[in-house]
């Protein structure tokens, strides 16, 4: 080890004994201080950030269902079944029978869609000849009656009085 | 020089973590800034440096070990440094000659003797830094240094040959 060496040790070792200004390790204290005050106060806000969220969570948990039977109480739904029975067209072949099928429908409303047969379940002749033996065992709703309105003219000519029926559908005679 | 031991007193578990966190402020933030100040060249950086080396001492506090505390804060400020270092942009300061730099071959007094060590030593790479300020500044083994920055002893040692034969080129020039 030359002079050189010798003299750059000594050199640093003197780095290591030098003090160091007190106004410095002063500022260190006081921001590391600081800085765990502050995020002391930053978990405290979050902590009641996160109670609150919680309680409005819990709240609308449970006001949701309680609006929901309160509405379902005050309304009750109309029954389905009648509505999707009419929305399926019958064939011609069968016009009778899902006529029939829908005056049944129509005449239970408290009859689920679930309850409803699995549509295709039976062949086309076997639902014909099934309808047609309820059709001789319960027979079917009679038509609903047809109001006619008659309207009598008098003319001059007492021997003469036109008569002027008129039903509901709006059909004249 | 082998790591103090620091064992007495130590035993934070019975008393809250600011307050071990204020003793072990007391007993080590000469050593965390002094590093960091020779590792960085600032004070500025150094304050910010030590605070963020407190810092996670204060949340690492549980998992800190007491005997290897000081091994702990060495690593910790090593590791800040070279963040702070990596973020520096590079604005070729390092590589400035000092403009006080006395002719050579003339006498010169300490404080310049000083600082062309200082000056010579922000022109290293900071691993090569990183190891002078350990074993040649803080009195750390090459085992110790290596534990501290997480590299091999063989590593460090070839650091530290590299730093002083590039620091006695530079202040050779100056000092004799």
């Amino acid at each position: 080890m030359n002079d050189l060496d010798r003299e750059l040790d000594a050199a640093l070792a003197r780095l290591r004994d030098e003090a160091l200004p007190e106004s410095a390790l002063a500022l260190v204290r006081a921001g590391v201080r600081e800085q765990i005050e502050g995020g002391r106060r930053k978990r405290i806000w979050t902590a009641w950030l996160s109670l609150a969220a919680a309680a409005a969570v819990a709240w609308i948990a449970l006001a949701i269902p309680w609006t929901a039977s309160t509405l379902r109480l005050a309304s009750p739904r109309a029954p389905e079944v009648a509505s999707i029975a009419l929305a399926r067209p019958a064939s011609p072949m069968t016009a009778g029978s899902s006529g029939a099928v829908r005056q049944e429908a129509r005449l239970k409303p408290g009859r689920s869609l679930k309850a409803a047969p699995p549509r295709g379940a039976l062949s086309r002749s076997a639902a014909l000849e099934k309808v047609r033996s309820e059709g001789r065992a319960t027979p079917p709703e009679p038509a609903r009656e047809e109001q006619t309105q008659f309207m009598r003219i008098i003319t001059d000519d007492p021997n003469v009085v036109i008569l002027w029926a008129m039903n509901s559908k709006g059909e004249t005679r | 020089m082998a790591l103090a031991s620091i064992t007495d007193g130590l035993a934070w578990g019975s008393e809250s973590k600011e307050a071990a966190l204020e003793r072990l402020m007391g007993l080590h933030e000469r050593l965390v800034l002094r590093t960091a100040w020779r590792m960085l060249g600032n004070r500025e950086d150094a304050e910010d440096a030590a605070q963020e080396v407190f810092l996670r001492l204060y949340r690492h506090l549980g998992n800190v070990d007491e005997v290897s505390v000081e091994s702990w804060l060495y690593r910790t400020t090593m590791n800040v440094c070279y963040d702070v270092l990596r973020r520096r942009p590079k604005t070729g300061e390092l590589l400035v000659e000092p403009s006080h730099a006395p002719d050579a071959g003339a006498a010169i007094e300490e404080g310049e003797k000083r600082s062309l060590l200082e000056a010579g030593l922000k022109r290293l790479t900071p691993q090569e830094r990183a190891a002078v300020v350990l074993c040649s500044i803080e009195g750390l083994s090459s085992a110790e240094a290596a534990l501290a920055l997480g590299v091999s002893e063989g590593t460090v040692r070839s650091h530290l040959s590299l730093a002083r034969t590039r620091l006695k080129e530079y202040v050779g020039r100056f000092w004799r």
